[in-house]
């Protein structure tokens, strides 16, 4: 059998783009070139939404050399051909395609995550892993995540939301409804947004305004919800399609910041990187969480509840508060695509990271394939009338 | 392949020449072996990297100067030969320049070589026989510590348990030769109650050498195993010369590693045996031992003591007894030894425990002895893993025994419960399999041809549950 | 924490201070207050502390037009009231910071009770050798790089910037601002102020020797002037006992 050709994309208009090139490179193209099993390619979308795909491309000391730019200016950007399944099509003298069997999609945020990059694979007729066009696309709207989740009978903070448009149309009013409507200290985020980019936490509501703006500089829609009391946050990586299996719920271990943010998420846990023990790129945590055993099952299973609930397939995180005094679990967010995998917390439960985007591959194989046998053409007599 | 020609002739062949020559310890003979082998002069450097000595900065300078010479004379050759004045100058003149590595990679032995013979030699010959004054004059305990392997250990061993108490000096690093005792000696303050001097054998005669001038009170003979068989042709020969401390020391003063079964001819009824089951009267049972470290009772008479170590593995157990009796019989209290004992803790690369991705990898990596590799296949099997992975390249200079000694090795594998068996592709390697496959192991093998790309990845490959152990790694020169 | 401040996001640090002195501080060119949070925590010590990252510094947004001292004077005063901080006491600028400083107040763009300014920037021409030397290298280092490939060309221009100790290219993409800056002198704005001034300068500094303080000193009724022994640009790192005691002593 000749081996999978495997597109790995990564990088693309996003605040996370950078984040997206590590979990690309060293969390996927290396393990899936270690295995053996497939040929791996490497296509890069950079910051201006131009897509390049080459060899020297799966080398992280290009990206990091300080001449990158130059170095992206030398490299002819691809075109896509969606014509009977993905193509990657290198324009030159000769024009040089390559069959893509099947896409890793490696992108954060924005642009990728959001379900626009399994658009394009449901267009061409070609499998991906990871959550489908529908619940990514969902999980990125953390509004509409929530609403899902709470007409599933899982409890989240309470919250409200408002679109750029009416926020901006009659802002006090806005603060009004806040004000009677939730109790401080509360969070306010941009609807779309991962990484804690743009979150603020407010003790005070005449600071809402202004945290209200911060969300809208980065989002057309805002989140603001209750703050959970007595909490501890956990996440729970769950993979698998039908059959679901979780690695440890994981406790991050909260900076002097009253919330993790991007830098303890991203770029602290990177810096002390060389650091022995549970620190990843997403910085400290404790794996498995330190919870009562009854608490844990419990976050465990609204974890996997949320996953069936939103539709996710493949592999998601499930984001929780916890309030460990009413021991009540508040779902907080889905990360279709959580970055490096979280292959930190899989190593832990025993799944290394080639076993990790082996199985990866498999569940996009069987999704595609089971939805392959759905699929039939349907003959109408609709156009003859037009003759 | 013209890629690897040019390669000869890039600035940086002259750094990997220096390089080769360091590596080599300035052998000679291992030198132009390695050179005469080597295809791409780029490839060479790969794990280490020449340290920039100041010996390593003169020959530069030389090599540098050596081949302007060789071009000037070439194009000297030529011009010679344009005005007529000199026959076949021009053919003489472009080999020159084309040949010039070639000629500087043989001649450079040529400076080592005089530079030994007229300044080295006669110098250090000099120092050594001085040393052996301050040698004999010392009145306290010099223990010599002499075997194929296992000489490291026993010397951090003996320091970390009398160290704190006593004050001990010792060889430092791997400086175990003559001329490193002699600066060893120099070094010294007097005042010591201890030495412990390191016996590097390489070749006959060599334990011989070393007792005749540091005229040891006491000797530990670590254990025998082929190594050094370039030079010694036979592990009997080997152990010849490394039992000739004997003929230096008062035989109730030697004490042998028994477990080491090659040692077992060269025994004498009044030489001490240590081993697992103890020494000198002491007795061990209640052995425990796991990845974080080996825990057991040592009792003699009414005395008994509980020892626990951050080493880990049963065999150094022996060890660790016979650091206890000599420690008790010179002069620590029972409290201070349980204390040494307890601060013993594996060193860099020889049986190192570290966490990687949830799971354990035990670093043997400086481990190049057989009897290394049949200790460290035993602990795999004793330790609890989901999964255990055995990684070795196999073992060097083990001369005309190299086939016997790694199907022997592929025999211990086998036993080992290894789920994965990792080897690094090379002249040893068939050999290995041969031994697996004769003594039954079916599981999975794995032949790497990169090993350098292994151990940098090796952390996409486990997981928690998995146990790995790597044992020896090939340097440079090995193929 | 984030806010937005003329359509910028603009981050900025806070120290909550034991009583009610209002401090704002702004750091200088290429400089953030990330880079000075040491500092800042040492503040703490006399008040409230806020320190915004100016446009195109540490974690705020940079400008989409070139600005000059005045634009950031301007900014840091809707700063302030974006942030809701009414009164302030006492202002500390650092190098290009206390050159905003000195526009800010010099043009009621600001009102403060007092004015700390240490390694205060914004006297141009006196250093003559220098600026000129970097006008010629620059110049030439055009001349000289322009038919070679761009990635050749910039690192070339990085190494003749950094010999003549430039912060130009510190931040790329302020090269035209920094242009306005430096072309700027604030003698005369430095006449209009009229609230009591502390000028603080390195005695070892080289990008804002101490007779860039004496000048102020004399431009400025009233200040006064402490030059630090063993101390450069960044004095409040280098001596920073010294300072802190010469600007708790002052805001009193």
């Amino acid at each position: 059998m000749n081996k999978l050709n495997i597109a790995v994309i990564f990088g693309s208009r996003s605040t996370e783009h950078d984040v997206s090139i590590i979990t690309g490179i060293n969390s996927i193209i290396k393990p899936l070139e270690l295995s053996g099993e497939y040929n791996v390619i490497p296509v890069f979308i950079s910051k201006d939404g131009n897509w390049y795909s080459d060899h020297q491309l799966k080398d992280l000391n290009n990206y990091s050399s300080g001449h990158f730019k130059e170095f992206l200016g030398k490299l002819k950007p691809i075109s896509l051909s969606l014509n009977s399944g993905l193509k990657l099509v290198k324009t030159g003298l000769k024009n040089k395609i390559i069959d893509i069997d099947l896409v890793f999609p490696a992108t954060h945020g924005t642009h990728g995550e959001d379900g626009e990059l399994m658009a394009i694979c449901e267009m061409a007729g070609v499998a991906y892993v990871g959550c489908d066009v529908r619940s990514s696309a969902v999980a990125m709207d953390k509004v509409i995540a929530k609403n899902v989740a709470m007409s599933n009978n899982i409890d989240t903070a309470k919250f409200v939301y408002f679109s750029k448009h009416d926020f901006n149309l009659n802002p006090k009013i806005a603060l009004k409804k806040i004000e009677s409507e939730l109790k401080l200290p509360v969070f306010v985020k941009p609807a779309h947004l991962g990484s804690s980019i743009g979150i603020t936490r407010v003790t005070k509501y005449e600071d809402v305004n202004n945290a209200i703006e911060v969300a809208l500089h980065y989002d057309d829609k805002v989140l603001i919800e209750e703050a959970v009391n007595n909490l501890v946050e956990v996440t729970l990586p769950i993979i698998g399609n039908e059959e679901l299996k979780p690695a440890f719920l994981e406790q991050p271990v909260l900076h002097s910041e009253d919330f993790f943010d991007f830098d303890t998420k991203y770029l602290q846990g990177g810096k002390k990187g060389k650091n022995k023990g549970s620190s990843g790129s997403q910085g400290y945590s404790t794996i498995p969480a330190k919870l009562p055993k009854a608490l844990y099952d419990k976050a465990e299973a609204t974890g996997l509840a949320v996953y069936r609930a939103i539709g996710c397939s493949g592999i998601a995180r499930v984001d929780m508060l916890i309030d460990t005094k009413t021991e009540k679990v508040y779902f907080n967010e889905v990360n279709p695509l959580p970055g490096g995998l979280y292959s930190h917390n899989w190593n832990k439960a025993g799944i290394n990271n080639i076993e990790l985007v082996s199985r990866l591959v498999d569940l996009a194989v069987e999704r595609f394939t089971e939805k392959k046998s759905l699929e039939t053409v349907f003959k109408t007599n609709y156009l003859s009338q037009f003759k | 392949m013209i890629k690897a020609f040019l390669s000869m002739y890039r600035l940086k062949f002259f750094t990997t020449i220096v390089y080769m020559l360091q590596s080599s310890e300035y052998d000679e003979i291992k030198y132009l072996r390695w050179f005469w082998s080597t295809q791409d002069f780029n490839k060479v450097s790969r794990r280490g990297f020449l340290k920039k000595t100041r010996s390593a900065k003169v020959l530069l300078n030389v090599l540098y100067l050596l081949a302007a010479l060789i071009i000037i004379t070439g194009i000297f050759c030529i011009v010679k030969w344009h005005s007529n004045k000199f026959l076949g100058g021009d053919c003489f003149g472009i080999a020159l320049i084309i040949g010039y590595p070639i000629i500087i990679g043989n001649l450079v032995v040529l400076p080592l070589m005089i530079g030994r013979l007229l300044f080295i030699n006669p110098s250090n010959n000099q120092k050594i026989l001085k040393s052996e004054k301050i040698f004999a004059a010392f009145k306290g305990e010099k223990i010599a510590i002499v075997g194929s392997y296992g000489k490291t250990s026993m010397k951090e061993l003996l320091m970390t348990i009398l160290g704190d108490n006593l004050k001990v000096a010792a060889t430092p690093g791997n400086k175990n030769v003559a001329i490193s005792h002699a600066n060893f000696a120099f070094k010294l303050s007097g005042d010591e109650d201890i030495l412990i001097i390191e016996f590097g054998e390489g070749q006959p005669k060599d334990v011989e050498l070393f007792s005749r001038i540091t005229h040891p009170s006491r000797a530990i003979i670590t254990g025998l195993a082929p190594a050094h068989l370039d030079r010694y042709k036979t592990l009997q020969a080997a152990g010849d010369d490394i039992f000739s401390v004997a003929n230096f020391v008062d035989p109730s003063k030697i004490y042998v590693n028994s477990e080491s079964s090659e040692t077992e001819n060269f025994i004498r009824p009044k030489f001490n045996k240590y081993n697992k089951n103890g020494v000198n009267g002491w007795t061990v049972d209640n052995i425990k031992t796991s990845i974080k470290g080996t825990t057991f009772d040592v009792k003699k008479g009414k005395v008994k003591l509980s020892l626990s170590t951050g080493l880990i593995g049963e065999h150094h157990i022996g060890g660790l007894v016979l650091a206890t009796s000599l420690a008790l019989e010179l002069g620590l209290s029972e409290e201070q030894v349980v204390a040494g004992v307890a601060r013993t803790i594996p060193y860099e690369h020889r049986m190192q425990p570290y966490e990687l991705n949830g799971a354990w990898v035990i670093d043997d990596t400086y481990n190049g002895n057989i009897e290394g590799i049949r200790v460290g296949c035993e602990l795999l099997s004793k330790l609890d893993a989901k999964r255990k992975i055995y990684v070795t390249p196999g073992l060097v200079d083990q001369g005309n025994d190299t086939k016997v000694i790694h199907e022997k090795l592929g025999s211990y594998i086998a036993k080992s419960d290894a789920d994965t068996v990792v080897l690094m592709k090379n002249s040893v390697t068939e050999y290995i399999k041969h031994g697996l496959k004769v003594n039954g192991y079916k599981k999975k093998i794995i032949v790497e041809s990169d090993p350098l790309k292994f151990y940098m990845n090796l952390s996409h490959f486990i997981a928690s549950g998995d146990l790995i152990l790597m044992q020896n790694d090939w340097p440079d020169q090995y193929k | 924490m984030h806010v937005i401040v003329d359509d910028l996001l603009i981050n900025y640090q806070t120290r909550v201070g034991k009583n009610s002195l209002n401090i704002l501080f702004l750091h200088g060119w290429g400089d953030s207050s990330k880079g000075q949070h040491k500092f800042l925590d040492s503040l703490s010590a006399l008040g409230n502390v806020i320190a915004p990252d100016l446009p195109g510094f540490g974690d705020s947004q940079a400008m989409s037009r070139d600005f000059s001292l005045l634009d950031y004077a301007k900014f840091v005063s809707s700063f302030c009231s974006k942030i809701n901080l009414k009164h302030i006491d006492l202002i500390i600028g650092h190098s290009n910071g206390a050159s905003i400083a000195i526009k800010a107040i010099a043009n009621h763009e600001l009102q403060a009770k007092k004015l700390i300014l240490i390694g205060a920037a914004g006297i141009r021409g006196t250093n003559k050798s220098k600026n000129s030397l970097l006008k010629v290298v620059t110049k030439t280092g055009k001349v000289i790089s322009s038919p070679l490939p761009i990635g050749i060309k910039s690192r070339l221009r990085s190494k003749l910037y950094s010999s003549v100790g430039s912060d130009m290219l510190l931040s790329e993409n302020l090269q035209e601002t920094f242009k306005n800056i430096v072309s700027e002198d604030l003698r005369g704005d430095a006449r209009k102020i009229n609230i009591p001034s502390l000028l603080i300068y390195g005695e070892q500094d080289r990008s804002t020797p101490p007779k860039f303080g004496m000048i102020y000193h004399e431009a400025i009724q009233g200040s006064s002037l402490e030059i630090i022994g063993s101390a450069g640009h960044f004095v409040q790192f280098d001596q920073p006992e010294i300072t802190l005691n010469l600007i708790k002593d002052f805001s009193k």
